[in-house]
């Protein structure tokens, strides 16, 4: 044989082994179709759904992370659930909750409905989900389990709740919460490693392995058919490898993409992008307790010198808008007439008799594990805050030292988060603005006693009491300004399924059911 | 040899549990975040005996040690360390075993190609081609890899890892491929020069007198010779494709010890850190002790040693 077809031989088996190779590559993960306008109403057979969030734990009280989060609003229903505008409606519950006159207790009477291993669900299994979750002493969730003081069993369709103090929320927060198989909670440990019984759209048969996990429409479940009958969680951890999978085919919804990676999709065809809302908001957490920020007037200042519309418009594009009041957009209390515009000139007006006067320095500290942005909002705000005269020195950390420091109060300035996870204000103001909270009004040293009243009675309260008081925190919040918001908190999607099959809600998500 | 290797361990097992520990940032915190209140978290360090005192600690992961526990996950409650590992590293050592063979075979064709190669051209070509490979990073490689083959051909999947096999197979391509072209640079140089320097043996000369053809030359004694330093090389590459591991598994999206590792020092989950870091070693201190056995079966002298 000669060298020449010695060569060609060899590119010749080459090309054998990939097209052996082409014939058994993953192609689409999926049975989705492309993405159209509306969802037509049949069901689609399997879906692929990749999120970047590492899973800690089936169990409520011990996982935190938003994959987790997902994952269970598929698996497990609660009294109530979120609507897409955050709203609430009835899930296991038939109707809303029963308040007495001083809103410290709630009744709540059940729909008839069953586990998926045919076992109805009954009031003692809401009594063991609850009394369960209140006992584990390093619970994740004890804030939400917290506020309840009792919860007894009336009959088997009726749970009566009392609470610690009043409590109008109690249905979009601890009444969203999980219900979990009485049966099955007397040995925790070894349900929540693979909890086969579920209450939700969606069962499994076995818990998470390489990083998947593979869901199957819930016969039993009490609200019919989901859009996707058999859907494949995902985590992706890297924002390129799950575009590049929804590219492919390999995914169809790709959640929790960084704001940089939304703008790739813009244009592509049969890809389509959803942002929803978090109900909270991107802020710089100003520490208040010390210099020069202990100063109210260079903390407006910083307030008035950031251009907003260029943060978000070189962050988010098209997919956010500026906020420079407390309630994010959405929300009750947001006005939505508030401006946002830069005032260079106000700011250095508020600068004079402070220290800042002549210029000073501060330290922010930032890190990409906490948003992907981070550096690029670090950056802006250096700028911005630079044409006042206040120069930033920028310390990125990982995320562990971030929030280390942020616990220790060693900080001047700092970007950060804060949200209600529903449309409910409890969450929002006892983390950002009450400075007895466990965050210490979102590490800022913030503690006024006017502004503690006013979240007491915006979170006890119902009708005109609560908007009152929802109205007077932003004002004093615009008075004191302990914090400076930048944008509502947005989740970012991508995705080839129809409109109105799969979205992210809040902390958590909604799959949609065949009519 | 076999005291030098449990010392090594050893010394890896003290170092790495005393670094995380060094680095700031509190594995409480982290876990709670926005939950967080000083009961919650007292609660968390006494059940992860994060509230002992350094030696205690250490004498309690070496006792676990000693009986075969390497603890429990503190970041994923209720799996323990060796769950974690044992699941996510056959999916790393598919690819690194892989990615062996690819750099192996690349880098032994193309290193003979330039050393055996009657034109400079095809020299300077392939010595051109390492430098550049070289020149890349890992990450980009997979990503111009993954434009190509995936999202432009359709040949190959984007990333992902099914976990059960053969459907493996096509998933573990383009990741070898990445991780393989450090590798597979230094063994085209090295085979290359080892090639040229056995041509210029005398017994070569000789055997060329005596009438041998080329074909034999080359398959016979040039080819053996230089793979000696191969092996060299396969082994002390190790640790450094774990290393790479971690950025090939974040792009391709692979579950690999590699993700795991970023995962867990993050989120400062000591006894995964402690776990990887320890099984890290044994690889490298095996690989050591498996190239040692590989040499004496190709190379006669070293059995006479």
């Amino acid at each position: 044989m000669t060298k020449v077809s010695k060569g060609v031989t060899a590119i010749a088996a080459l090309a054998v082994a990939a097209v052996t190779f082409t014939g058994c590559a993953g192609g689409s993960g999926s049975t989705a179709s492309p993405s159209s306008s509306e969802w037509n109403g049949e069901q689609i057979a399997s879906a692929v759904i990749a999120l970047p969030a590492q899973t800690t734990s089936f169990d409520p009280t011990k996982s935190a992370s938003a994959t987790d989060r997902v994952a269970a609003a598929l698996m497990f229903t609660g009294l109530y659930l979120q609507k897409e505008d955050g709203t609430v409606e009835p899930g296991l519950a038939d109707g809303p909750a029963v308040f007495n006159e001083d809103l410290t207790e709630a009744t709540v009477t059940m729909r008839e409905a069953n586990f998926s291993d045919g076992s109805p669900i009954t009031a003692n299994d809401v009594v063991a989900t609850i009394e369960r979750e209140q006992s584990v002493e390093d619970s994740v969730i004890a804030s939400t389990t917290g506020k309840i003081k009792t919860v007894e069993a009336i009959d088997d369709s009726t749970v009566k709740f009392t609470f610690v103090s009043a409590y109008p929320s109690f249905e979009g927060v601890a009444g969203l919460l999980s219900i979990y198989p009485a049966a099955q909670l007397e040995d925790a440990e070894a349900y929540y490693e693979s909890p086969t019984v579920t209450s939700g759209q969606y069962t499994i048969e076995e818990g998470w392995a390489s990083n998947k996990l593979e869901l199957d429409a819930n016969p039993e479940f009490w609200g019919g058919d989901p859009a996707v009958e058999h859907v494949t969680f995902q985590v992706l951890a890297d924002g390129n490898s799950a575009l590049s999978q929804l590219q492919s085919g390999q995914v169809d919804f790709a959640g929790d993409l960084a704001p940089s990676y939304i703008s790739q999709v813009t244009d592509t065809p049969g890809l389509r992008v959803e942002v929803s809302q978090v109900f909270g908001f991107f802020d710089l957490r100003l520490r208040n307790d010390h210099a020069p920020f202990d100063d109210v007037n260079v903390r407006k200042a910083v307030n008035a010198a950031l251009d907003r519309t260029a943060i978000v418009s070189s962050i988010w594009g098209e997919y956010n808008t500026p906020q420079s009041g407390f309630w994010p957009v959405g929300m009750e209390g947001n006005d939505p007439d508030k401006s946002v515009e830069q005032d260079v000139e106000g700011a250095k007006a508020l600068l004079d008799g402070t220290p800042c006067e002549s210029g000073c320095t501060v330290d922010m500290i930032y890190s990409d594990q906490d948003f992907a942005f981070s550096q690029q909002l670090a950056l802006m705000v250096q700028e911005q805050l630079g044409k006042i005269g206040v120069t930033l020195n920028l310390e990125n950390l990982d995320g562990a030292t971030l929030i280390d420091r942020l616990f220790a109060g060693d900080f001047d300035m700092a970007p950060g988060a804060m949200t209600s996870g529903t449309n409910t204000p409890d969450q929002l103001l006892n983390l950002a603005l009450n400075g007895n909270g466990p965050l210490s009004a979102e590490f800022t040293g913030y503690n006024s006693d006017e502004m503690n009243a006013l979240i007491e009675t915006a979170v006890t309260t119902t009708g005109d009491n609560r908007a009152e008081a929802v109205d007077e925190i932003e004002t004093l919040f615009s008075e004191d300004q302990s914090l400076v918001t930048i944008a509502p908190w947005v989740r970012g999607s991508a995705t080839k399924l129809p409109a109105g099959v799969f979205s992210l809600v809040g902390s958590s998500a909604i799959m949609a059911t065949v009519e | 040899m076999t005291g030098q290797a449990l010392l090594t361990i050893a010394v890896v097992v003290v170092l790495v549990f005393l670094l995380v520990r060094l680095i700031p940032g509190d594995p409480v915190k982290v876990m709670l975040g926005i939950q967080y209140t000083p009961e919650a978290a007292a609660a968390l360090r006494e059940q992860l005996n994060l509230d002992k005192s350094i030696p205690e600690q250490f004498l309690l992961y070496v006792g676990g040690l000693l009986r075969g526990d390497l603890g429990e996950s503190t970041a994923q409650p209720g799996r323990s360390v060796a769950d974690i590992i044992a699941e996510s590293l056959p999916a790393t050592a598919a690819v690194a075993i892989t990615g062996i063979v690819f750099g192996v075979i690349i880098g032994v064709l193309l290193g003979l190609l330039a050393a055996l190669s009657k034109k400079r051209g095809v020299d300077v070509s392939v010595r051109t081609f390492s430098m550049l490979t070289f020149s890349v990073p890992a990450f980009l490689v997979a990503l111009l890899l993954i434009l190509v083959f995936s999202l432009t051909l359709g040949w190959l999947p984007a990333g992902g890892w099914p976990g059960t096999w053969p459907e493996n197979i096509p998933y573990l391509v383009l990741p070898a491929i990445a991780l393989s072209t450090t590798m597979s640079t230094l063994i085209t140089r090295t085979v290359r020069q080892a090639a040229i320097d056995t041509q210029g043996q005398q017994f070569m000369e000789a055997a060329f007198m005596r009438g041998l053809p080329g074909r034999v030359l080359n398959l016979k004694h040039t080819l053996p010779n230089s793979l000696l330093p191969v092996l060299t090389l396969v082994g002390i590459s190790i640790g450094t494709l774990l290393t790479g591991a971690i950025i090939v598994e974040a792009v391709f999206g692979i579950p690999g010890i590699g993700q795991e590792m970023s995962q867990a020092v993050s989120r400062r989950d000591y006894p995964v850190v402690q776990g990887i870091a320890l099984v890290s070693a044994i690889a490298v201190v095996v690989s050591g002790y498996l190239v040692e056995i590989a040499y004496t079966f190709v190379d006669p002298r070293a059995r006479t040693l």
